[in-house]
Formats: C-alpha cells, sequence, structure tokens
C-alpha cells in the first residue's frame, strides 16, 4: 500500500514536472491525481459541495497558473494541500465577514457522510463518530489541522510539516496531543464492538 | 460521499487551456530579467552617489568590512528568496531568523571592524549624516526589493509575511552593503543608525506588504460554472 502510494506520489510529481516544461496534456495527470483528494479535503472541511468544487477549481488553476516555478524535484502534494487550505481560510474569513456563516461547532449525526439509519451497532457507531467529530472541532487549531492532514488526508509528518510551515518535531507533537484527546472520547464511549 | 462532479474535469482543464502560463524557462527568464534590473538599478544608484570611497578606512579593514557585509547578503539573499527544495518555501522559523538576526549581526561585525581598527572609531560623521545615511541605504535597497517581491509574487500560500520580512531583510543587506562601502564614517554608532538600521525597516516593510503581494489569493471572479 505505502509503496504504491509512493509510486503514485511519484507519478503525479513526474506530471507536473512535464506541465511545468510545458507538456500541456500532463494537466490532465495532474488533475487526475489531485482531485479526489483535495476534493475530499475541501468538501470535509466546508460540508459545502459547491464551495468544495470552486476551492477545488482554484487550487488548480493557482497550480497552473504557477507551473513555471515549479522545480525539478519539488513535491507536488503538499504545495497542492496548502494552496487549497490556504483558500479555504481566506474563503471562511471572507464568507465570516458577509455574514454568510456563521461560528458553529455543531457536529451532529446529518453531517456525518454516509449516515443512515439502521442497526443498533451503526447507530452507535455514528454516534461515536459524532462525538469524535465535536471533540475534533474542540481541540486548538493547530492540533486539529496536523490530525486531519495526517489521518484524514493521508500526508506524511514532512509533507505535513510543509503545509503548515513547521517542524516534523512539531507536527508530530501536534497530532500525538490530538490523538490523546480523541483516544479520552473513545474511553468515554467504552470501545463496544 | 460526494464524488467528484462528472464535468468538473473538462471544465477545470478548458479554464487552464484558456489561461496560458508561462512555462518554467519562460518564467525563469522572466525572474531574471527582474532581479539583473533590480540589482541594476541598485548599481546605477550606488555609482551615481559616487560609488566606492574608502575615505580614511585602513585598505585591510575595508576588505574585511566589505567581505562580511557582502556575506551576510548573499546568506540572507539564499535563506529568502531559496526555497530549500520545497515549493513551500524555507520553515518560517529560518526566514524569521533572517528577519530579525540580520541587523544585529551586521551590527557585532561592525563592533568587530572598530576592535581589529580602533582608529576607526573615531571616524564618525555630523548626526544628520545619520538620517542622510538611513535614507539612501533603503533606497539602494528598492531595487532588489522590489525584484524579489515581484518574482515570489502570488507564490506562498504558507507564510507570506515571514518570507516578505526575510526578502526585506536580505534587501535591506544590499543597500547597506553599497553604503558601507560609499560612506566614510566608519564610527561604529553611525554604521549601525545608518547602514544596518535600514535592513530592519525593509525587514518590516516585507512584513507588511508580504501578506498583500506575496500570499496566494484567488482571483474575485475565479470559479467557473457550467452554464444552467
Amino acid at each position: 500500500m505505502a509503496k504504491s502510494r509512493d509510486s503514485g506520489r511519484e507519478a503525479l510529481d513526474a506530471a507536473m514536472e512535464r506541465y511545468s516544461q510545458g507538456d500541456d496534456a500532463a494537466f490532465a495527470e495532474v488533475y487526475d491525481g489531485l482531485a479526489p483528494r483535495l476534493y475530499g479535503y475541501l468538501l470535509r472541511q466546508t460540508r459545502d459541495s459547491a464551495l468544495a468544487e470552486d476551492l477545488l477549481q482554484q487550487t488548480l488553476l493557482q497550480m497552473h497558473r504557477a507551473r513555471g516555478r515549479f522545480f525539478p524535484g519539488a513535491e507536488v502534494t503538499p504545495w497542492a494541500f496548502a494552496i487549497a487550505r490556504r483558500l479555504l481560510i481566506d474563503s471562511i474569513r471572507r464568507r465570516k465577514r458577509e455574514g454568510i456563516i456563521e461560528s458553529s461547532d455543531d457536529a451532529g449525526l446529518d453531517s456525518v457522510p454516509g449516515s443512515e439509519p439502521g442497526a443498533d451497532q451503526v447507530l452507535e457507531a455514528l454516534q461515536v463518530a459524532g462525538r469524535l467529530q465535536a471533540e475534533l472541532a474542540r481541540l486548538p487549531e493547530q492540533q486539529r489541522v496536523a490530525f486531519e492532514l495526517i489521518k484524514q488526508e493521508g500526508l506524511s509528518l514532512a509533507e505535513a510539516a510543509q503545509v503548515l510551515g513547521t517542524t516534523v518535531a512539531a507536527v508530530k507533537l501536534r497530532a500525538h496531543r490530538a490523538y490523546s484527546a480523541l483516544r479520552g472520547v473513545l474511553g468515554e464511549s467504552g470501545g463496544n464492538e | 460521499m460526494t464524488g467528484l462532479p462528472a464535468d468538473l474535469r473538462e471544465r477545470v482543464l478548458s479554464a487552464a487551456r484558456k489561461e496560458p502560463a508561462p512555462t518554467r524557462m519562460q518564467a525563469t527568464r522572466t525572474v531574471a530579467i527582474v532581479l539583473i534590473a533590480g540589482f541594476a538599478t541598485t548599481l546605477t544608484l550606488f555609482l551615481t552617489i559616487g560609488g566606492y570611497a574608502g575615505g580614511n578606512r585602513p585598505a585591510s579593514y575595508m576588505v574585511m568590512s566589505i567581505a562580511g557585509w557582502l556575506a551576510m547578503a548573499l546568506v540572507a539573499s539564499w535563506g529568502a528568496f531559496g526555497r530549500g527544495g520545497s515549493m513551500l518555501g524555507r520553515p518560517g522559523r529560518w526566514l524569521g531568523t533572517i528577519a530579525v538576526c540580520t541587523t544585529p549581526l551586521l551590527g557585532a561585525w561592525i563592533v568587530l571592524g572598530a576592535l581589529g581598527w580602533p582608529a576607526t572609531a573615531s571616524q564618525g560623521c555630523p548626526p544628520e549624516v545619520d538620517g542622510g545615511c538611513l535614507m539612501f541605504t533603503i533606497l539602494l535597497s528598492l531595487g532588489p526589493f522590489a525584484a524579489f517581491l515581484f518574482a515570489r509574487r502570488n507564490s506562498d500560500p504558507v507564510h507570506p509575511r515571514a518570507t516578505g520580512a526575510a526578502l526585506g531583510a536580505a534587501s535591506g543587506a544590499w543597500g547597506a552593503l553599497c553604503m558601507n562601502a560609499h560612506c566614510a564614517c566608519a564610527a561604529p554608532f553611525h554604521q549601525f543608525i545608518g547602514h544596518a538600521v535600514p535592513i530592519s525597516v525593509l525587514a518590516l516593510a516585507g512584513f507588511l506588504l508580504g501578506g498583500l503581494v506575496l500570499s496566494v489569493r484567488a482571483p474575485v471572479e475565479s470559479t467557473i460554472r457550467p452554464e444552467s
């Protein structure tokens, strides 16, 4: 699994390298390699498919405009996530100023993707997921973001450190603190199976 | 989970096709031209105000002094403008260190020069010259400053202010180098106020401008929606 992930990233980096050199057809490969992950990240953050779509488009177009700056050996994935995150933060701030969104820390069941009514076990799992979401929202932003980038988006520690503009050790510490807080929620839930 | 809309791929690819973007070769050429123009501006101004002037400063002192200031300008530029192998630039701590420490490090170099060549410490200037040198050092720094900011515009999604501050400090170091080569006043206080402090001024300017110029921003009308 790790090997295929690495080869996927190498292929993505190689596609961007070709694109930066002028191979216009390579942008489709960059899109195919990045769009699903970025869209998933943006959708989880915004819970608004139209907004996630807009931000995804903006992210990829920013990368297109900056293709001349992409240098040999650079990694595409942390760069793409950092751009997406920056555009996401700016969008949230703009929407708050315009009064479009309110601060809300609710993480009800209906915000959990794919929730369905069903058997007791499913309901319990959804309730645990809801409590985890709520706890995640309560975490200090630095810890929450580190956790999300590593656990949800699958970035390595080094990649997450690049996206956040900090060191690997700092990201590791933040993620560890997030894990500890979330493990506490699981412990309260009893960990029933 | 909601999947990607089926037509989104074509919309994005189509938008990219409609908006030409420079290739690496083209972008590198543009950056090189801009940097050369920026430093040429500084060189022109330096020669206009009289260029190198040793005055009563010993040649050995000048070699040591210029070598130190040149090294600092080169290191600061490498640290601030270079990206350390990542599209996201160097870590914020590096950039913050460059922005904050360049001025005191040059201050230390000034003190070392005065200790090594005590006679230079008494080569002072009237107070009004302090302000004049400060202004000219800033002016000499503006060419590289503008060039650095242009080259890195709209490129930093992580720490644009830190990058701006570091670029400001690096630019200031070049202006300070020129001023140090020109100004015959070797008194440490004058050198620090008139030549080194402007580096911090440029760093502050870079910090303020970084968020505006260097940050990745979406254009106002950047959404591509299918026609309904």
